[in-house]
């Protein structure tokens, strides 16, 4: 039996997973349509970008949730890690694959409900219908954005518990989803340098998400129709680059884990 | 019991088996938690190849923590551990190693009966046993539970279990008959003594000696660990303050040197009913 099944059940019937991921997102979503949308102009092109900036920013928040909870979930487990490494077939290698593995069927499902949701949301309030342009790459672009989230999460957890202790957990759980936050927002309105948005993990899942769903190049200011364009075969090349870093990282780390007790991160 | 073997046959397996690396080597071992003054475990030696040993102590004393070190759980400040020859900090996939200790079984929290399947495929080898095993010991409404939702008798049996269950080579047992009855405790005792698997048990229950007299004896008392003797020689031990002349051994606490001899001395040990209070007995 492999390990990615039971994983990828526990996290599809994980409601507080549901929650953040999907409930609270569409609450964001229903702000975009409806409270920040005011000004825009009545193109089928701002409308498209509009709903696509929209798409591509939550989705990442959401992966971001999605991962954050599945790589805590690591800290109650961390004696049957040590355990398992030493004594029994599991491999660090195996295990960060598990987990890459659970993150993608969650996240692809995910994906299929936000999908519904944007284009439900954003083609009622624009009174037409905005479905993505290409939802098979869609679904290719939020794989390698889980991927490259799950190994985020998962390097951080292991810092935690190799070397910061449990304690800092509740403060580095929150690291991924400010970033997402700052980068995210960031490509919206800063004209930032080519360079930085390909280098930049963030940027990548955006752009990439944005052009999956409106079919036209990531521009440098995703709001800001005139600035330069974006290639997506280098924003797939940056992205990739840092899961397989993450990947091997969190491997080396997995395989140093200290077995330590859940209750060292009580707060209080 | 079902696919239990008979000691004959697991006598010939253990003759049979060609001579390797001890199935555990200590050698020297401190651990040492931030915080605390003593060592937890202070310069522990002990070397385990195809035989039994049960290890004595009052609670604190650090036998929770020797097996721990042993499972590569806690690190140690000095010393090493081997198991199979392997030195445990850098161990990879040594297959045949069981333990009771619960926290290694929470890879995710799933019912006992999927966390068998799991343990199945993690160490290639078939839960049958294990699954008649429970049905025995009429634990079989565990399944469908995961270990947290077990009374704390019933997951101390599981993990009693699943310890042996996989054809271990090496069983690592930290106070296996907490909370367990009597019955299902000498059940559990027959099918250990039927194991040609090597055993280290932890215990304070000195009444446990008795039932296993041919396995080998350490006391643990401040962290360090003291045999090894026999444990059916349990009658005619004696521990008493200062050094002895004629001592089996000599032991250092923080009260000051402690002996244990054979046969005569202050304080026999079988009738220190906890070694928690062995210093004021022999004070």
């Amino acid at each position: 039996m492999s390990l990615a099944l039971p994983y990828a059940r526990a996290t599809l019937t994980n409601r507080s997973l549901w929650f953040w991921g999907v409930v609270f997102m569409a609450f964001w979503f229903v702000l975009g349509a409806y409270v920040f949308s005011g000004g825009l102009g009545a193109t089928r092109a701002a409308e498209t970008g509009y709903t696509s900036a929209w798409f591509a920013v939550i989705a990442v928040f959401s992966l971001t949730t999605l991962s954050m909870g599945i790589a805590s979930s690591m800290t109650y487990g961390t004696s049957a890690l040590a355990f398992g490494f030493r004594y029994t077939r599991l491999t660090p290698g195996r295990y960060a694959l598990s987990l890459l593995a659970a993150a993608a069927v969650m996240g692809l499902v995910l994906g299929v409900v936000m999908l519904t949701l944007v284009a439900g949301v954003f083609s009622l309030r624009f009174g037409t219908a905005l479905l993505p342009a290409d939802p098979a790459a869609v679904v290719g672009a939020s794989l390698l954005a889980g991927a490259f989230m799950m190994g985020l999460a998962t390097v951080l957890v292991l810092v935690v518990v190799n070397h910061l202790g449990l304690r800092n957990l509740s403060f580095v759980e929150f690291l991924p989803l400010v970033l997402s936050y700052l980068f995210g927002f960031s490509q919206l309105f800063l004209a930032l340098p080519a360079w930085f948005l390909y280098l930049c993990p963030w940027n990548d899942m955006e752009s990439l998400l944005y052009e999956a769903y409106s079919g036209s190049p990531a521009t440098q200011v995703l709001t800001r129709g005139g600035s330069a364009s974006l290639a997506w075969p280098l924003s797939v090349a940056g992205l990739a680059g840092w899961v397989l870093v993450l990947v091997g990282v969190s491997t080396v780390l997995l395989g140093r884990i200290r077995a330590v007790s859940i209750l060292e991160g009580r707060q209080v | 019991m079902s696919g239990v073997t008979t000691p004959a046959a697991a006598r010939a397996h253990v003759e049979a088996t060609p001579v390797g690396p001890p199935a555990l080597e200590v050698r020297h071992l401190t651990v040492r938690f931030p915080g605390l003054e003593a060592d937890a475990v202070a310069d522990a030696s002990l070397s385990l190849s195809r035989d039994k040993v049960v290890v004595v102590g009052p609670n604190g004393s650090g036998k929770s923590t020797l097996l721990q070190a042993a499972l590569g759980l806690v690190t140690p400040a000095s010393g090493s551990v081997e198991v199979f020859g392997r030195d445990v900090r850098t161990a990879r996939a040594v297959l045949g190693v069981g333990t009771n200790l619960e926290e290694v079984y929470r890879l995710m929290t799933i019912p006992v009966g999927r966390l068998l399947s799991l343990w199945e495929d993690l160490q290639g080898r078939s839960s049958d046993r294990v699954r008649a095993w429970l049905e025995e010991f009429q634990l079989s409404s565990v399944l469908s539970r995961p270990l947290f939702r077990l009374s704390t008798g019933q997951a101390k049996l599981v993990g009693d279990l699943l310890a042996v269950g996989f054809d271990p080579r090496l069983v690592l047992l930290d106070e296996p008959f907490d909370n367990v009855d009597f019955a299902r405790r000498q059940r559990y005792l027959d099918l250990l003594a039927r194991t040609d698997a090597s055993v280290l048990l932890n215990t304070h229950q000195f009444d446990l000696l008795n039932a296993i007299p041919d396995w080998g004896l350490y006391l643990m008392f401040e962290g360090q660990l003291i045999g090894r003797f026999r444990a059916g020689d349990i009658d005619r031990l004696y521990v008493s303050a200062g050094e002895l002349p004629g001592a089996l051994t000599t032991f250092t606490t923080r009260s000051g040197p402690v002996s244990v001899s054979r046969d005569s001395g202050r304080v026999a040990l079988r009738s220190v009913s906890d070694l928690s209070y062995l210093k004021d007995r022999i004070a």
